[in-house]
């Protein structure tokens, strides 16, 4: 299943949580490098524990492979510097007392020098424009500051691929635009859990439409939104 | 060199805030504690902070004062007062209002040193002590989160209050208060999961490593704060202040 030029392949991946509730069923797909992808589903599908998987935060039974190598916790280290991982909240993502000592958590957990640390921090503020907020406390930022925040500190390990957990929820229009402006501009594989449609139509060509743990559409994202049928069955209109 | 600068007046305040506090316990009668209330006001008044601010945080004392309460009633001792029918010693007296003073004046010393130099400052100044840094960085931790735990704190409350016909009685409004405090370390247990599962996602296996740069090798000047703090603490000894 791993083809040429494949970023990340998953295959049957399948995971239950303690309590036994089953949030992965078999799921397998593939990403090219450079590829935006939407991941669709209704609330409780196993969006987000999908994500988790893909930087080895959780580990269910079937195979992912990021870059060709085996996710596994002996690779866990080189596969984490791949692949970004933003959570929902940005105050989850947000722990360090200022933005640059945030975004350079990441570099330093890799063991970069000092120098690259700082090269990388100072490149990672300004792809997403918040280079003069460096010094700022994250709590005196606004909601689109910290979403933008919070992708900074993945953008400064230079991840091949980004997992990005509804990175426009709750957000104002203006603030909005700014995320889809830098998400535009990314040149990184991406994979975005989103509920907002019209993100979705503007940024990526595919879709993966996931629920009650199954992967039931992997298409074409037109298609797939002009299927009211297929909309209404897995809950992404009513 | 700027931020040495700054790094050195927050260790420095740190450092006083430090000897202020031992020397608290030096105050052994309610006079003496006058002198320290006075004194620490005059300094709060100098840093500029409203004094109607200043003492109504100080009231956070005031649960650790109450612990001093029954020593009214029990300090051995001829009685000069009576409550509930309980005979107060002149020397119960004296030492609640010791002990009450000790209280709040260590409040308002650690207060005066925030409202100085501000609370990352000070976390940072306790780095450059050269406390443990798995400690520091809890402390990082507790800063960060302190703003969304209160914030949380008063949806809740928000939430509680526009749900209520009539102000509700005291014992209601404890239990209710009960269970707000409850839900907000449920929520913020699950926070701390949240943040454990962010820091992992990105390479941190070794525990918790906040801050990305070292703190500062010591000069002279930090010597010489060392100096300083080692000279009150041998005076404190010398005068033989109960530690």
């Amino acid at each position: 299943m791993t083809g040429p030029g494949s970023l990340l392949t998953v295959e049957e991946l399948s995971f239950g949580y303690p309590s036994g509730e089953q949030a992965l069923r078999g799921v397998s797909f593939r990403l090219a490098a450079g590829e935006k992808v939407a991941l669709l589903g209704p609330n409780g599908a196993g969006k987000s524990t999908l994500l988790l998987h893909l930087n080895g935060v959780e580990f269910g039974q079937g195979r992912i492979l990021v870059g060709g190598e085996l996710l596994s916790r002996d690779s866990i280290e080189r596969v984490r510097g791949q692949v970004g991982l933003v959570f929902q909240n940005p105050d989850d993502q947000l722990f360090c007392p200022t933005v640059g000592e945030d975004v350079a958590f990441g570099p330093c957990c890799m063991g970069d020098s000092p120098e690259t640390v700082e090269a990388e921090v100072s490149q990672a503020l300004r792809a997403v424009g918040l280079e003069s907020l460096r010094e700022r406390f994250p709590q005196h930022l606004s909601g689109g500051e910290k979403k933008r925040a919070a992708l900074a500190t993945v953008l400064s390990m230079r991840p091949s691929l980004l997992a990005l957990d509804e990175p426009t929820a709750g957000l104002d229009a203006r603030a909005r635009r700014s995320i889809i402006e830098v998400l535009k501009g990314l040149p990184q594989a991406m994979l975005v859990i989103t509920h907002d449609l019209e993100l979705a139509r503007e940024l990526f060509t595919r879709a993966l439409i996931l629920d009650e743990g199954c992967l039931v559409y992997d298409g074409p994202l037109s298609a797939a939104l002009d299927d009211e049928e297929l909309l209404r069955r897995h809950g992404l209109t009513a | 060199m700027a931020r040495r600068g700054a790094g050195l007046k927050s260790t420095a305040v740190l450092a006083c805030a430090i000897l202020g506090l031992l020397s608290i316990k030096g105050l052994r009668t309610p006079q003496e504690i006058v002198w320290g209330l006075s004194a620490v006001a005059a300094l709060s008044f100098l840093a500029g902070i409203p004094p109607l601010i200043f003492w109504r945080r100080s009231l956070l004392a005031l649960p650790f004062c109450l612990v001093a309460f029954p020593l009214l009633f029990t300090h051995p001792g001829p009685p000069v007062a009576e409550l509930f029918g309980w005979g107060i010693s002149a020397g119960g007296l004296s030492q609640v209002a010791v002990i009450g003073g000790q209280c709040l004046l260590c409040f308002q010393v650690m207060q005066l040193a925030v409202c100085l130099k501000g609370p990352y400052e000070l976390v940072e100044a306790v780095a450059r002590l050269g406390c443990p840094s798995r400690l520091v960085d809890v402390l990082r931790l507790c800063l960060r989160y302190l703003g969304l735990v209160m914030e949380e704190l008063g949806r809740l409350r928000r939430a509680r209050q526009s749900r209520a016909r009539k102000e509700p009685g005291l014992l209601f409004r404890a239990r209710v208060t009960g269970n707000l405090v409850a839900t907000l370390f449920l929520r913020s247990l699950e926070r701390a999961e949240r943040v454990e599962l962010a820091m992992k996602s990105r390479g941190a296996q070794r525990g918790l490593r906040l801050s990305s740069s070292s703190p500062s090798p010591w000069g002279v000047a930090e010597f010489v704060l060392l100096g300083l703090t080692l000279t009150g603490l041998v005076g404190a000894w010398w005068n033989d202040w109960p530690w």
